[in-house]
């Protein structure tokens, strides 16, 4: 992507809490479609978005949105639209009066106009008078996100979005969700659920621990994910015969006995691992007691990324 | 603006914060009709007790400093103040805006209560001639007044920038009124130069003339008129351009 097309442009970017460092020279463009900011809890992607939004200060570097310095003028905020991580509401307003406020602070022309669009975009019509105190988690993101669309802006920065709704919701999101990125919106989605990203993102921005882990089309980032080697740990009634069964499978890249007697390996090939590890457990005589995934966590699969 | 105005407002006259509040500030109103009714010189005991040592050095910092320090301290606690600094709204005019409704919100009871006390020191008994003379009650009663609207607009300028700095403003706010402008003002006479209490006090005493000598002898706060109002301009424009500074450059939760 040209400078050019690109709405948002983090050049550099550190930021640091005394002597913690949250984001460590991160630089990337974002331009219009959607966009998914990826990582696990602790990453630096709120930080990161906290940044490309102007809530917080650069410690080094810059941030420009819409070709302009983020922090240095809050009449930029006409043309963004940003929905933060928390909650927060003013639970003593129902979700009309929510959004109205945010039309308010916008100086709308038509307030009930665009009140009655935005609240109509997230399907909450039904419930808008009722307060937000009464609201479950997911009407409440709903809501908020209606306020946050309510000016009609050509930036959208959601960070998990998607937190405390159902299954219903998230596709709905999704609907939503594209149907304004086709109208030529740049739109930054956080999250730390890879799936949650996966059908909704054109492209992604990866993060582990700060740094810059991976940024482009989704589907090479999920070919590096799905490469990576799994290591699970079997215990069983017979391990020495189950690890010898095991050595000689195409899947199976290594084997090693633990001191608990259980069996650890890897594997590249998952799928087949599953479909044959029954069978080479019983040619062996071996009665499987567990099988356990040892690094099924977010952080490890992209730890793998970044350090291959 | 107008629309943080009201939203600030709404946010701090919930029915059970404005209770304990409003009963707090008029609590010196009973305690004066209770003198009135008991003593004979109740005007002098009402002025060096309830207005002394009461109402201007204990009830107007703290309902200031109740109201004050939530202006934007809650904001910053329930992390709502993203709701605000996200829009369109220059930082000047949030703090425009919190700082006027907090200073309204705060002068209704504070006010109220200068006022009902004062007339109740003052006033001459019902049907008499000098029930509301211009010299012996008006003029002190207006002195009470000018003197609560010093302290009010000052401390609400500190401790709304109080509230943005810290997670225990209204704690830092206690301390500061009875440590400061208490202990530390009663030893070392300089500090009365630096106090709000002091700047509130001196404006009654000039405003309302001979009727209230009694309260800045039992203060101590022998200042000049233009020091005090001097000095408590200095501390709104100071602690407002304060919470500009911290709003522009703070990281927002």
């Amino acid at each position: 992507m040209s400078a050019s097309d690109a709405t948002i442009v983090v050049d550099n970017v550190s930021k640091w809490f005394g002597n913690v460092v949250a984001v460590n020279e991160v630089s990337l463009e974002i331009g219009p479609g959607v966009t998914g900011l990826l990582g696990p809890n602790g990453a630096g992607k709120t930080t990161l978005l906290h940044m490309m939004t102007g809530l917080s200060a650069v410690s080094r570097g810059s941030v420009t949105v819409l070709g302009h310095p983020i922090r240095a003028d809050t009449q930029l905020y006409r043309r963004i639209g940003v929905m933060t991580e928390h909650q927060a509401v003013y639970e003593f307003y129902t979700g009309r009066e929510f959004v109205e406020l945010s039309a308010r602070m916008h100086k709308l022309d038509n307030i009930d106009d665009a009140v009655d669009k935005a609240i109509e975009a997230v399907r909450m019509t039904d419930a808008q008078d009722r307060r937000l105190s009464t609201y479950s988690r997911g009407m409440r993101q709903r809501m908020r996100l209606a306020a946050t669309l309510v000016h009609d802006p050509p930036v959208l920065v959601l960070d998990e979005p998607l937190n405390g709704t159902d299954p219903r919701q998230r596709l709905e999101f999704h609907d939503l969700t594209r149907s304004l990125a086709e109208e030529g919106r740049t739109i930054v989605v956080s999250s730390h659920i890879l799936e949650e990203v996966e059908t909704l993102a054109d492209n992604i921005i990866l993060m582990v621990s700060g740094k810059l882990a991976a940024s482009g089309d989704f589907r090479s980032i999920r070919a590096l994910i799905d490469d990576r080697p799994y290591q699970i740990r079997v215990t069983s009634t017979n391990p020495r015969a189950l690890a010898g069964g095991l050595i000689g499978l195409d899947a199976v890249a290594s084997v090693t006995m633990q001191e608990d007697d259980s069996v650890l390996f890897l594997t590249n090939d998952l799928p087949a691992l599953q479909a044959q590890l029954p069978r080479v457990a019983r040619d062996s005589g071996a009665v499987l007691q567990t099988v356990e995934p040892q690094d099924e966590s977010l952080e490890s699969v992209f730890t793998y990324i970044v350090e291959r | 603006m107008l629309t943080v105005f009201l939203l600030t407002l709404r946010q701090m006259t919930g029915i059970r914060r404005q209770a304990i509040l409003w009963l707090f500030a008029l609590s010196p109103i009973a305690l004066a009709i209770l003198i009135r009714s008991l003593a004979d010189d109740y005007t002098d005991v009402i002025l060096n007790s309830v207005v002394s040592l009461l109402l201007v050095p204990a009830i107007l910092p703290l309902v200031v400093a109740i109201l004050a320090t939530t202006a934007l301290g809650e904001d910053v606690e329930d992390r709502t103040l993203a709701l605000i600094v996200l829009r369109p709204i220059a930082r000047w005019q949030i703090i425009a805006a919190k700082y006027i409704a907090v200073v309204i919100l705060a002068a209704v009871p504070v006010l109220l209560t200068g006022i009902v006390t004062a007339a109740v020191a003052f006033a001459g008994d019902p049907g008499a001639e000098s029930t509301f003379d211009y010299e012996t009650v008006i003029k002190p009663v207006l002195g009470v007044v000018a003197g609560l609207v010093i302290g009010v607009v000052a401390y609400s300028a500190t401790f709304m920038w109080l509230g943005l700095i810290s997670g225990q403003a209204l704690g830092i706010a206690v301390v500061y009124v009875f440590l400061w402008e208490g202990v530390a003002a009663g030893i070392f006479s300089g500090i009365r130069y630096l106090s709000i209490r002091s700047y509130s006090i001196v404006t009654m005493q000039n405003i309302g003339g001979e009727p209230l000598d009694t309260i800045g002898a039992i203060a101590g706060s022998q200042i000049a008129l233009n020091v005090a109002l001097g000095g408590a301009g200095a501390v709104v424009i100071a602690f407002l351009a304060l919470t500009l500074i911290q709003l522009r450059n703070m990281d927002v939760p």
